[in-house]
């Protein structure tokens, strides 16, 4: 140690030496300090610390240095280039100053302080919000106008000329209304089939376009039929388009996958018109009173089949049963227990309800009912999945029917679920948007009713024992029993009806694996039908029956069509194969004046139970799984058994389910490689293909918003409550341990606790005895209860230790209230494309984080990785200077 | 004019605080309110605000017309008359009732009389537009009580309109709640509504006031309101 320093001291004193030779005694100095605060304090080369020094006194021959300016010039350099780090002579650091350099001398920085570039921001938002807004505005003024119009045009009709004509008997004429028709199919035919130019195309669906523009918020059902009509005319003459001028016959690969396309648009094309017909006017039947007299009302029985789910689903089914309102005389009550276990059993004696098991267990569900109906009697039979809580109102609403008709052999009310369903639960949108089922239950039930063609949906329903025993009980040569049974009925001549006011409610699958294994069943079955019991052919339908019948069982056709959709636009991206053979402009003309007037349409009639894009998502979640079930029942339909759908599950923490969400990452993959290859193909490829390609890739990216949303489901949020709560808002009463009471409103309530909200603070703590007065009618139950969490106006109460009695008087104070679920579809509004389309975008940004997020730990590092080098990579670009505090 | 007699099946059903917390339920529709107080108990003055010290009531006087200074206001507007320290000068409880025809300034004005227990219905001179209330709490004296009250009815021909109004009901006691329910499908004259148990009831006298001004969000508010809406709708079919 002491020998280096002293060897140091040598060369130091030496070079000393040499330097007071040439320069000055305090230069010399100052060579020093320098060098050695830049060798020890730096950290820098031996090199660099000798030879700066020099160089710093060369500057100064040219600059005068002194401190403050020196802080003034670090300032600046530090403005001007304020990412750059610290050790600076690093190859990072040398791209940052050469870009920034560039930046500084091409563009102009000198006004840009943050506050500056706030203010601009914000005018510019401020500028798009308002253009926004008066687009909104020349919408909303335009659409009112053309209600206007129309409502001027109907009300002129009503003059005495028009009278005379609108009621004279010509229009009865049979030979007229036939030339109509045949005139009105004429014009679309030729509408269809004539082939026009390009200019005459544009036209032709620009016109067509603006009257369903204008005709969009038009109230009433001729609107809607106008615009059906015109949706059928753009949508068939596009097909009609495709068929004849755009398949490539020269190219042996783009002519097959053109086909494909083809064939999958005719799918659509075919759905699309079947839904129209089958939605065109809905029903929407009304409840019959029975008679006065209880003496006459028939005797029901009521069947809960249940398989392998635990008591506490079935317990709150079976209680709101017994309290349904009918003569208890004429009310019988079975748990059908297929998993044969005795604390069913001794739960039905104890509440007093029947109980039957049979020795095996053929045939599932349809087998255990079937079994059922050889040892009990009733007229009619209520069947209620376990989970399905019935009001006391069922039997009321839905008895009416037979009475009124005695060919009426099932009344079908709807499905309804207090749970979140995994779609809602996992995107976070329960009671925001309206789920899967809604369009089933809300409008196309409705819809077949009128087409006397209600399916049997298995649960929520009563069925006539006759006609059920006329064609040998339940179907049970499929797994879904409910539909074949329905079929059956009509065949033999009986009418199904449906009444859309939800009369139970039940829970809904509890994770996406489970949903999509009851999808599968159904679409399963769906095929069986079709391939066992054709409801096009045979005897008993009408037409109108069998058309129905068609479209159930095509939806659920849909996985192939689906993936044919999602990975279309990748032909062209990836091989160039033109499978829609056509110029660009033909391509832009037809296909989006087309889909935007379908998606109008379709808005319009479904807005009130599917939002725009969303059946999108739910289709493509399911295509995959549907896919093979379908094509193997379709080949075999004898193969595959009844899976149970399991339900009151829990979720116990946050978790990505990478296996059923496996098929959708592998398409997003797909697409998103095509992107990329796309952009690659659109900087260096054939300039010709510009336009086809950029369709190819809109589209395409739509298939990656799609993908995303499906992609989103899959991570399963977790679920912490086994019992659901349910939103709620009728008024009850508590009583406090001092005997004070207090009037409250129940927001919500579930099995074993209420959320209370009371009109004034309240002075409750945690762990308060309380009772809690609910009424049903005149009679008031209490409960007592223990208060769980508060909040200023807000109590949570939980029940403990309830016997059966009080039980049973819960359960009729809620969930079997008449009014419990009838608000289900009041809760939405009508459907707007725009912002259901940002839902569906956001959705799937969320997807996209999701899988980020839950990647597997193999992964991680990959991630890691390329986001380290996406942020160096960012880091590297040239920056706006930033203002820096001068004393900093 | 509207007359509502409200007696106790037997002692201690709550009548008092009944009539007390309806007078000023009735009052808040902004009519005439009348609370005579014909028990010789003499506590409504008690419930509407009269501080324990005075003595006087209609008892005390000779006629009715000296009586009637004797009428207090509450702070709601409520006028009551107590009933004093049973002087025993000539006026009694039946001449009060009909020299209350006198004080009539509206058609609208409702009189509440507080009547005691221990007096029987039939010692009322009533007419049909009458309605007279028997207060009963939910346990089993007040079922015998009750029937036995139905077949006196039965015998002798009433004309007003008699009712049995349940009082102190708590739905916990299991007795209470099968009670009441047996009563609302067998006892043919049970009122359709019944008054929770509630401690603010006791507990607004501490403040000398009624529970409908100490506790707004309490059921017992509810319970009065719902009475008096019944009562106004039972009157006014007698006035058609």
């Amino acid at each position: 140690m002491t020998n280096s320093i002293h060897s140091l001291g040598i060369t130091h004193r030496l070079l000393k030496g040499i330097l007071g030779l040439f320069l000055t005694k305090q230069l010399v100095r100052f060579v020093f300090i320098k060098f050695y605060s830049y060798y020890n304090q730096h950290k820098m080369s031996l090199l660099g610390a000798i030879l700066l020094p020099f160089f710093v006194l060369f500057l100064s021959l040219f600059i005068k240095l002194d401190n403050n300016k020196k802080r003034e010039l670090k300032l600046k350099l530090k403005r001007l280039y304020p990412h750059v780090s610290q050790p600076v002579l690093t190859p990072s650091n040398c791209i940052r100053i050469a870009l920034q350099s560039v930046y500084l001398a091409l563009f102009n920085t000198t006004t840009t302080s943050q506050q500056h570039i706030a203010v601009e921001q914000r005018k510019s938002w401020r500028k798009l919000t308002r253009s926004a807004r008066l687009l909104r505005l020349a919408d909303s003024k335009l659409v009112r106008s053309c209600k206007g119009l129309w409502l001027v045009a109907r009300k002129q009709t009503k003059t005495k000329s028009y009278k005379a004509v609108s009621s004279s008997p010509l229009w009865k004429n049979s030979t007229l209304k036939v030339a109509f028709f045949t005139l009105i199919v004429f014009a679309v035919a030729i509408f269809v089939t004539v082939p026009f130019s390009i200019e005459a195309q544009a036209v032709f669906i620009s016109l067509i376009l603006v009257v369903a523009y204008s005709l969009r918020r038009v109230e009433g059902k001729m609107a809607t039929i106008v615009m059906i009509t015109l949706s059928v005319t753009t949508s068939t003459r596009y097909l009609w388009w495709r068929y004849t001028d755009t398949l490539n016959w020269g190219d042996p690969l783009a002519l097959t996958l053109g086909i494909g396309l083809l064939l999958a648009e005719s799918y659509a094309w075919l759905v699309l018109i079947l839904g129209f017909f089958q939605t065109i006017n809905p029903l929407n039947r009304k409840p019959i009173a029975l008679g006065k007299d209880t003496a006459n009302w028939p005797t029901v029985d009521i069947y809960i089949p249940t398989y392998n789910e635990p008591l506490d689903v079935v317990k709150p089914t079976t209680i709101a049963a017994q309290s349904i309102d009918w003569p208890a005389d004429k009310l019988n009550i079975y748990i059908l227990d297929d998993g044969k276990r005795p604390e069913f059993a001794e739960f039905a004696k104890q509440i007093g309800v029947g109980y039957l098991t049979r020795p095996d267990n053929k045939h599932a569900k349809a087998g255990n009912m079937n079994h059922a109906m050889k040892v009990t009697n009733g007229d009619y039979i209520a069947i209620f999945d376990c989970d399905h809580i019935p009001a006391r109102s069922f039997l009321q609403m839905t008895m009416g029917q037979f009475i009124n008709d005695s060919k009426v052999c099932l009344v079908q009310t709807p499905h309804h679920f207090f749970s979140a369903d995994p779609f809602e639960r996992n995107l976070k949108n329960h009671r925001k948007i309206p789920n899967e089922n809604m369009l089933f239950y809300g409008l196309i039930q409705d819809g077949n009713d009128m087409w006397d063609a209600t399916f049997f949906c298995g649960s929520c329903a009563v069925l006539r024992r006759s006609a059920l025993e006329e064609i040998g009980g339940f179907a049970v040569e499929t797994v879904t029993e409910d539909a074949h049974t329905a079929l059956r009925m009509q065949r033999a001549g009986y009418k199904t009806t449906y009444i859309n006011i939800p009369q139970a409610a039940g829970l809904a699958t509890d994770s996406l694996s489970a949903h999509v294994g009851q999808r599968i069943r159904w679409a399963r079955g769906m095929a069986q039908i079709f391939r066992l019991d054709n409801p096009l052919f045979g005897k008993g339908l009408n037409i109108a029956q069998r058309l129905c019948y068609l479209n159930a069982m095509l939806h659920f056709l849909s996985g192939i069509p689906r993936i044919v959709f999602l990975t279309a636009p990748l032909a062209l991206i990836y091989f160039n194969a033109q499978i829609i053979y056509a110029p660009f402009v033909a391509i832009f003309l037809y296909i989006v004046p087309t889909l935007l007037q379908v998606k109008i349409t379709n808005s319009r009639i479904q807005g009130k139970y599917r939002y725009s894009f969303w059946g999108e998502v739910y289709e493509s979640v399911l295509a995959w799984y549907i896919l093979k079930p379908t094509t193997v029942a379709l080949i075999n339909p004898n193969k595959g058994k009844f899976n149970v759908t399991e339900k009151g599950g829990l979720n116990k923490q946050d978790h990505y389910d990478w296996t059923i969400s496996k098929p959708y990452i592998i398409l997003l993959l797909v697409n998103v490689l095509g992107m990329t290859y796309g952009v690659f193909r659109l900087l260096f490829g054939d300039s010709s293909q510009i336009g086809v390609l950029v369709i190819s890739m809109l589209w395409a990216s739509y298939n990656v918003i799609i993908l995303g949303a499906a992609v989103a489901v899959a991570a399963e949020a977790k679920q912490v409550r086994s019992s659901h709560r349910i939103k709620a808002n009728f008024p009850a009463a508590i009583r406090l341990a001092n005997g004070r009471t207090i009037k409250v409103k129940i927001t919500d309530y579930s099995n074993n606790g209420v959320g209370l909200e009371t009109d004034h603070n309240h002075l409750c703590r945690v762990n308060d005895k309380v009772e809690l007065l609910m009424s049903r009618g005149l009679k008031q139950f209490s409960f007592p209860t223990y208060i769980c969490n508060t909040r200023d106006k807000q109590l949570g109460l939980t029940l403990r230790d309830l016997d059966l009695e009080k039980q049973k008087a819960f359960i009729q104070c809620t969930f079997s209230r008449a009014d419990a679920w009838l608000d289900w579809q009041e809760n939405f509004k009508h459907d707007k494309p725009s912002y259901s389309f940002s839902h569906v975008f956001y959705t799937s940004l969320r997807g996209f984080k999701n899988l980020i997020f839950h990647a597997p730990n193999e992964l991680r590092p990959a991630i890691a990785f390329a986001s380290r080098v996406l942020y160096f990579v960012a880091s590297l670009l040239p920056k706006k200077p930033t203002k820096v505090l001068k004393t900093s | 004019m509207k007359r509502i007699f409200l007696k106790g099946i037997k002692g201690g059903t709550g009548t008092t605080s009944i009539v007390a917390n309806l007078a000023c339920a009735l009052r808040k529709s902004n009519v005439p309110v009348y609370a005579i107080d014909l028990d010789p108990k003499g506590d409504l003055g008690l419930h509407l605000g009269l501080a324990w010290e005075h003595q006087l009531g209609w008892s005390d006087y000779p006629n009715f017309a000296s009586a009637c200074e004797q009428f207090h206001q509450d702070n709601d507007g409520v006028k009551f008359l107590p009933y004093g320290s049973h002087s025993n000068l000539g006026l009694d409880f039946s001449s009060i009732i009909e020299s209350c025809q006198q004080l009539n300034d509206s058609d609208d004005s409702w009189f509440l009389f507080d009547c005691p227990a221990h007096v029987d219905v039939h010692r009322y001179s009533l007419n049909e537009d009458d309605i007279f209330l028997e207060i009963i709490n939910c346990d089993a004296i007040c079922h015998s009580f009750a029937f036995k009250r139905l077949n006196t009815l039965k015998q002798a021909e009433s004309s007003w309109q008699h009712y049995f109004l349940t009082n102190k009901y708590n739905s916990a006691s299991e007795l209470e709640s099968d009670l009441l329910q047996l009563w609302q499908t067998e006892l043919p004259l049970i009122a359709p509504l019944y008054i929770n148990k509630d401690e603010v009831i006791k507990e607004a006298t501490a403040f000398r006031n009624v529970a409908i001004n100490c506790a707004p969000y309490s059921v017992a508010n509810d319970d009065f309101e719902t009475l008096a809406g019944w009562l106004v709708s039972r009157a006014s079919q007698n006035d058609q």
